[in-house]
């Protein structure tokens, strides 16, 4: 039953691709001899799509034939899609094919349930082992644990890969429980805590090992081992398919990062791309929201925020005009303006316009010189943003605008154009009303492609927006937090 | 003209420099015979210096101004030359060692940063970045190299001095068109098993990649064509080495390549989500200039196998063993 490597490439990476994490970063790993391949802390990005994201790894399923029904799953078992599946050798040599013509940073594995979570960890585990030990590959695999699997296999596949993930999939456990009941919060939450612990634990007998001890000369051990998932793991979650709020799904991640030792949580804004009764429809893809997501969150990891300054109860969405750091700031105005030549770095990085690289090159810049408008401009600050906040010297920068909420709130409204979110992750679409203009005219333009690809059904309902609909859906729901 | 004294900054340092100043002295003579105008021996007020394009040129050209006693007003590859009125010009010899002198006279005073700035700049296709590093130098060697360490600022804080501002621009551009070569340089096997890869670079940053990929691809052989500055990068059992090269050496593809890039459109085009379109974005990310070199770009699309796969096959759960 012959498909061709091509033909099964065509119908794995289109069912792998609404997965949004595609990073190669979070390890250094230098070019070693013998080994092909090598990582960088930043990762690099090799390719991007129509849509402006990146293209680091070779993001495909091992196979697409699952078993269970999640209903927002475009390889859910009642859906009807052509089938495929990599045998481990073909996707180890076409990984390594990329890999050589620099296509690719590594390889980022993930799969539908065949026959048992168990049996697809294996070919999983089968594909990385030829590909570290036969074809002494030493880039980046990142691999999706599926939920399920035996806590042997798991770490198999954790000491052959640099990043592990288990999908969270939905807010909440009650969503879980609607869309994908066959999966539960504990066969998720499992592993998950599995993977910290066998990371911290790795992590310990490594430092031990560089630890003298004795005075005898230290022998090194016969043959070293990979690290376990030196990476860390990740975790990613849809948005919009379900009723939870901005604010139940920030304090789900900012609990993951505290317990659960995260690098990332990804958000995927809901694409429809099934039909089922239990999912919304006819509500715009919200990409905006996705983006004010990852804002919030990188105002948790790099800017010493914390969930309850981002977003609280009265509000448990984020805004979508303003930024959720000028949010801050427009209810903060106390703590306003800031002399940028004196203010510590904690103030620094509260005023809308300098980022975490702005704030240190200020401190670094004021050493020598008083800064004002011109050099602030030099040293790369939004300017245009910041000035509402700041004294250069005692001199108000924003004079002209009222330091009102209101007044500011005009000035800094900032329509989202389609910014990055996230160093190299998912990057966001345009505005929705043009998308979906887009998306009409593409409809137009081209029926048939339309129909032959059943992914894109769906797409002319998606442009009559109901928004009540959304609001219909936005009861309240139990929070779930990890134990 | 500036005042200065006889070879400047670049004595001291290492040992073999004490002879410096004698073998200037000797050389001068000699090297005058190249000028094509100005008396002998004594410093041209108005000249341009022409060198070969390449960083060691450069290097040689800023060390040769002290020798002369000059302060040249441009720094040209030899090609690009059109004389200002009035101007003269120098061809100056390519030099490894006097090269290497000002590297040492520069991280002496400034560290190995400095020395890394200028370099960087001095890869980039500006007209101007050959006399921008220029004054880099002097103003590193002849201003900050008087005062003693201690009341050294540190030279690429200065973001804001007019001889600093231009290089560290220069090679930030630089080190982005180097970043964009490791992402989007596209490799080729070549029957023989070579693997070719051929880019244009808006700066001539080979070198800055050959460690890179040259540590990444090991003992594969490879082969990076710069067709804009005709400069090959080889490399070999993870050692590799620069040379000049007129045109890219014609060698087939071996048979699977087709393949293998199609296989990649492929991947490229089902990667895309279509209610994402974002056309604008993807440019921003990756210049249009850099297309023509990039397989998925430049490629006639492959559809059909897509296409097929989509449409023609039953809904094969059959295809799965087990
Ligand atoms: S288990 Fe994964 S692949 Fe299978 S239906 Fe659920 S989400 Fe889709």
């Amino acid at each position: 039953m012959g498909l061709s490597v091509a033909e099964k490439l065509s119908i794995l990476a289109d069912a792998a691709k609404y997965d949004v994490a595609c990073t190669s970063s979070g390890i250094d790993r230098s070019a070693k001899r013998g080994l092909v391949g090598s990582a960088s802390q930043a990762g690099c990005c090799h390719s991007f799509t129509p849509d402006g994201r990146c293209i680091t790894l070779l993001k495909v399923l091992m196979t697409n034939a699952c078993i269970y029904d999640c209903a927002y799953c475009v390889n859910r078992c009642s859906n009807e899609v052509p089938r495929a599946s990599f045998a481990p050798q073909e996707l180890a040599d076409l990984t390594m094919a990329f890999y050589r013509r620099n296509y690719i940073e590594g390889l980022f594995l993930s799969s539908g349930v065949v026959g048992n979570p168990d049996r697809t960890t294996e070919l999983m585990v089968e594909t990385l082992r030829l590909l570290r030990e036969e074809h002494r590959f030493n880039g980046y695999i990142h691999a999706k644990a599926v939920p399920g699997t035996s806590p042997e296999l798991v770490e198999r596949l954790g000491y052959l890969s640099d990043r592990l993930s288990v999908n969270l999939e939905l807010p909440s456990q009650r969503s879980l429980a609607l869309l994908a009941p066959q999966k539960s919060k504990q066969a998720i939450f499992d592993p998950m805590a599995q993977i910290r612990d066998s990371i911290a634990q790795d992590g310990e007998t490594r430092a031990i090992g560089r630890t003298r001890t004795t005075y005898y000369p230290q022998k090194a051990p016969a043959r070293k081992r990979r690290a376990f998932s030196p990476a860390g793991q990740s975790t990613q979650m849809i948005i919009g398919a379900t009723p939870e709020t901005d604010l139940s799904v920030l304090s789900l991640s900012a609990a993951l990062y505290r317990t659960m030792g995260l690098k990332r949580v990804f958000f995927s804004a809901y694409v429809p791309a099934v039909q089922d009764p239990r999912l919304p429809s006819g509500v715009p893809v919200q990409l905006n929201r996705e983006h004010r997501l990852y804002q919030a969150d990188w105002l948790m990891r790099f800017y010493k925020f914390d969930v309850t300054e981002i977003i609280d109860g009265r509000n448990p969405m984020l805004d979508l005009e303003v930024d959720p750091k000028a949010n801050w700031a427009l209810n903060h105005l106390e703590c306003f303006p800031v002399e940028v030549n004196t203010a510590p770095l904690e103030m620094l990085l509260r005023v809308p316009g300098i980022g975490p690289k702005g704030a240190r090159l200020i401190l670094k810049a004021r050493r020598t010189c008083c800064l004002r408008e011109p050099e602030l401009r030099k040293l790369g600050i939004a300017f245009k943003r910041a000035r509402y906040f700041i004294t250069c010297n005692g001199f108000y920068m924003g004079a002209g605008t009222e330091f009102t909420p209101q007044a500011l709130r005009a000035r800094l409204r900032a329509p989202i154009d389609g910014g990055s979110h996230g160093a190299r992750s998912a990057k966001v679409s345009a505005g929705q009303r043009t998308l979906f203009e887009v998306a009409a005219e593409r409809a137009g333009a081209e029926p048939q492609a339309l129909e032959s690809a059943p992914l894109r059904a769906g797409l002319p309902e998606a442009r009559t927006v109901v928004p009540e609909l959304t609001r219909l859906w936005q009861a309240p729901v139990a929070q779930a937090v990890p134990r | 003209m500036i005042p200065m004294q006889a070879h400047g900054g670049f004595a001291g340092g290492g040992g073999a420099d004490g002879a410096g100043g004698e073998l200037a002295a000797r050389k001068r003579p000699q090297a005058s015979l190249d000028a094509p105008s100005g008396p002998q021996g004594a410093p041209l007020p108005c000249v341009a210096y022409l060198y070969d394009g390449t960083a060691e040129g450069l290097f040689s050209a800023i060390f040769d101004a002290y020798v002369f006693h000059e302060d040249p007003e441009d720094f040209f590859c030899d090609g690009s030359y059109q004389p200002r009125l009035g101007q003269s010009s120098r061809v100056i010899a390519t030099d490894e060692e006097k090269a290497l002198r000002v590297r040492r006279g520069l991280v002496r005073v400034g560290g190995s940063k400095v020395f890394r700035a200028a370099l960087h700049a001095s890869l980039s296709d500006d007209p101007q970045a050959g006399a921008a590093v220029y004054r880099f130098v002097r103003y590193v060697m002849d201003d900050l190299g008087k005062r003693p360490s201690s009341a050294r600022p540190s030279v690429m804080g200065q973001l804001a001095h007019p001889c600093v501002a231009p290089v560290a621009s220069l090679e930030r551009q630089v080190l982005n068109e180097a970043h964009r070569m490791k992402q989007f340089l596209r490799f080729r096997q070549k029957e023989g098993g070579l693997w070719v890869a051929v880019c244009n670079p808006n700066a001539n940053v080979i070198p800055l990649v050959m460690d890179h990929f040259s540590g990444r691809f090991n003992t594969q052989p490879f082969a990076i064509y710069d067709e804009v500055h005709r400069v090959v990068g080889i490399s070999q059992d993870g050692r590799w080495r620069l040379s000049r090269a007129s045109a890219e050496a014609e060698l087939a593809d071996c048979a699977a390549e087709e393949l293998m890039a199609q296989a990649w459109c492929v991947y490229y085009d089902s990667a895309s989500i279509d209610v994402r379109y974002h056309p604008e974005l993807r440019r921003q990310f990756m210049p249009m200039r850099l297309w023509g070199n990039i397989t998925e770009m430049s490629r006639p699309r492959a559809h059909a196998i897509g296409e097929a796969a989509m449409s023609g096959l039953p809904n094969a759960a059959a295809l799965i063993d087990g």
